[in-house]
């Protein structure tokens, strides 16, 4: 089981973002998030970072890339950098469904 | 403080004159009696008003899992009107100030030199600005460089405002603002040339808030706003010109959304390269996000050059429907002329009131079929006027409104004050009737933990706001003779009985 994305239909809300950190740390804050927008605003480019045990999901407008260990990440910009420090997504084991399926409002997120 | 939910409990105090940054306590009664955003903003600069504030206030529910958390308020005495007014601040960058630490900033005094303001960690510096001279989009770029970190969010000032222009808006990050009360001339005589947000803090809300949120989301997105999405919506159901809503159809690259929003409204359109293109490509400016309708509409007679108008008005930071009012006047038809012209327009000292074009004591009206309930409310200039003066996407009668002038102005008028005080985008209230004054007070019931606060309350403190705020207006409203319809007048002192 693990989380899909359909990246088009991403607004760049950030709920998700923010859902994924109350799991981990319940407060709101970005900062503790296994789950990272990231962009480069001028080009109207973003996506969405995750943070796996042992890889990073970039779930990228053109489509998806799992980076594993040792791989440079492209196409994140500095915004990325962070999510490397990260605690890896654990599916939100205590809840119903994964917080951020839950939250996002335009059903970009999957558990499969 | 106590421990509060919702807020840091910080009120940041930055004084330009001395370049010292001072730190107050949010004091729990005011929370209690104003709640946040624009009503507590008004204390701050009664409290203040002596040092030309300009404040930057988070809502109640600013950057929380409340639909549409996302706003902020800039308020402060507007240059153009002269009164009091209140301009939102959305997409990211009301959440970012919030995460900074603080859930207000007040600046006051004027600095002798340019400088700007970096907010971070619940820390604040006033710096010297290296980006004083340098366009909007350059500046972002700058303080992006400087500070290493492309999240970090902007409200800065062009040419314009550094030039103290009559047409000088602030501008978010690369697109604009919802400035039209020429707060970017007040940042430029006050030589702040930009605050820099970076917000990485953490706050609390009760158990039980994110999963009233979600169901309260669920409602909304199989609501009116179903399978809607993008600024030409919003365009459809305000009767915008129809090459314009083309446009917006044509160039359509993503649609993106304030945080926290069920409705994406920020249209990206792109011109420099395919519309289609979803890869990240060499060209580094492809194209601009659509924030302002009114002002992409203003720019509707040069075609499908409109967009490349409204980019440029965004890299001067000038006001895009006053700017493209001045264009026309001048008789430029194609972008070359209205770059010329917009140029121009950073060093104008001229305002609308004295062109002669038609304005709401300076201020610019819609580029929409005039109404009286558009009238009445575009009259106020309590609250920007770049927020569409009446109900979208929807109608009225998806919010049970009476189908007279009045009711309708009321209506929006409330809401907006209601917007502005929690923190929700001011637009997005004027497309979602879900979000009922019973379902925001169950919300901040819950998680302030107030047991006796009701819908009612909340009312009051709403109507007690705009109460306030219309007697601090009286003597403003100088209306533009081909703005003056028929009940104007009566209408609007109507409206101030309503809140007194």
């Amino acid at each position: 089981m693990e989380l899909k994305f359909d990246s088009l239909k991403c607004d760049g809300c950030r709920a998700c973002e923010f859902a994924c950190n109350f799991h981990h740390d319940r407060n709101i804050s970005p900062i503790g998030s296994s789950l990272m927008y990231y962009r480069d605003e001028k080009k109207n480019y973003y996506g969405l970072v995750l943070k796996r045990e042992k890889s990073l999901f970039l779930a990228k407008p053109e489509g998806s890339e799992t980076i594993l260990p040792g791989q440079q990440v492209k196409g994140g910009g500095a915004s990325a950098k962070p999510i490397l420090l990260r605690v890896a997504c654990d599916l939100c084991k205590e809840e119903e469904k994964p917080l951020c399926v839950k939250v996002c409002p335009r059903d970009v997120i999957t558990v499969a | 403080m106590d421990y509060i939910n919702n807020y840091n409990g910080n009120i940041l105090i930055a004084d330009l004159e001395s370049r010292k940054c001072d730190q107050e306590e949010l004091d729990n009664e005011l929370i209690e009696s104003s709640l946040g955003g624009a009503a507590i903003n008004l204390e701050l600069y009664k409290k203040y008003s002596s040092r030309e504030p300009l404040i930057i206030g988070t809502g109640l529910l600013t950057a929380t899992f409340c639909p549409s958390s996302c706003a902020a308020v800039i308020t402060g005495k507007s240059p153009i009107t002269g009164k009091i007014a209140n301009v939102p601040l959305t997409w990211q960058t009301g959440i970012e100030f919030k995460l900074t630490g603080f859930d207000f900033l007040v600046i006051l005094g004027k600095s002798a030199k340019p400088v700007r303001l970096w907010i971070h960690d619940g820390l604040a510096d006033i710096e010297d600005s290296t980006e004083w001279g340098k366009d909007v989009w350059e500046t972002v770029d700058c303080l992006r460089h400087n500070y290493g970190d492309d999240m970090v969010e902007t409200i800065s000032i062009g040419p314009a405002g550094e030039n103290g222009s009559s047409f000088a808006q602030v501008s978010e990050n690369y697109w604009g603002s919802k400035d039209t009360f020429g707060f970017g001339k007040v940042m430029g005589e006050k030589k702040l040339k930009a605050v820099a947000l970076r917000g990485l803090g953490a706050f609390e809300v009760a158990d039980g808030f994110l999963d009233e949120c979600t169901t309260l989301v669920r409602e909304i997105v199989t609501g009116v706003m179903k399978g809607k999405q993008g600024v030409g919506e919003i365009g459809k159901s305000l009767g915008i010109r129809g090459d314009v809503l083309t446009l917006t159809q044509e160039m359509a690259h993503r649609n993106n959304a304030c945080f926290s929003c069920p409705f994406p409204c920020l249209t990206f359109l792109k011109y420099r390269e395919s519309a289609k293109e979803m890869r990240s490509t060499d060209i580094k400016e492809p194209g601009c996000l659509i924030t302002d309708l009114s002002g992409l509409t203003a720019f509707g007679f040069l075609g499908k050059d409109a967009p490349q108008a409204l980019e440029k008005c965004f890299r001067f930071g000038l006001e895009p429907t006053a700017s493209a009012m001045m264009v026309e006047k001048a008789g430029k038809k194609d972008l070359a002329g209205a770059e010329e012209e917009l140029e121009k327009l950073t060093q104008s000292q001229t305002s609308l009131k004295e062109t002669g074009l038609p304005h709401f004591n300076g201020v610019s009206p819609w580029p929409i079929k005039p109404s009286l309930d558009n009238a009445l409310v575009q009259a106020l200039n309590i609250f920007s006027n770049a927020v569409p003066p009446q109900v979208v996407v929807g109608t009225p009668k998806d919010f049970s409104l009476e189908d007279s002038p009045l009711a309708k102005a009321n209506f929006w008028v409330k809401r907006q004050a209601m917007a502005y005080i929690l923190g929700i985008c001011p637009i997005f209230i004027l497309i979602s009737p879900e979000m009922t004054e019973e379902r925001l007070a169950r919300l901040i019931k819950l998680t302030m933990n107030w047991e006796d606060f009701s819908p009612e309350k909340l009312s009051q403190t709403v109507s007690r706001y705009l109460s306030e705020i219309f007697k601090m207006q009286e003597g403003a409203g100088e209306i533009h003779p081909s703005l003056r319809l028929e009940g104007l007048g009566s209408g609007l002192k109507e409206m101030r009985e309503t809140f007194k």
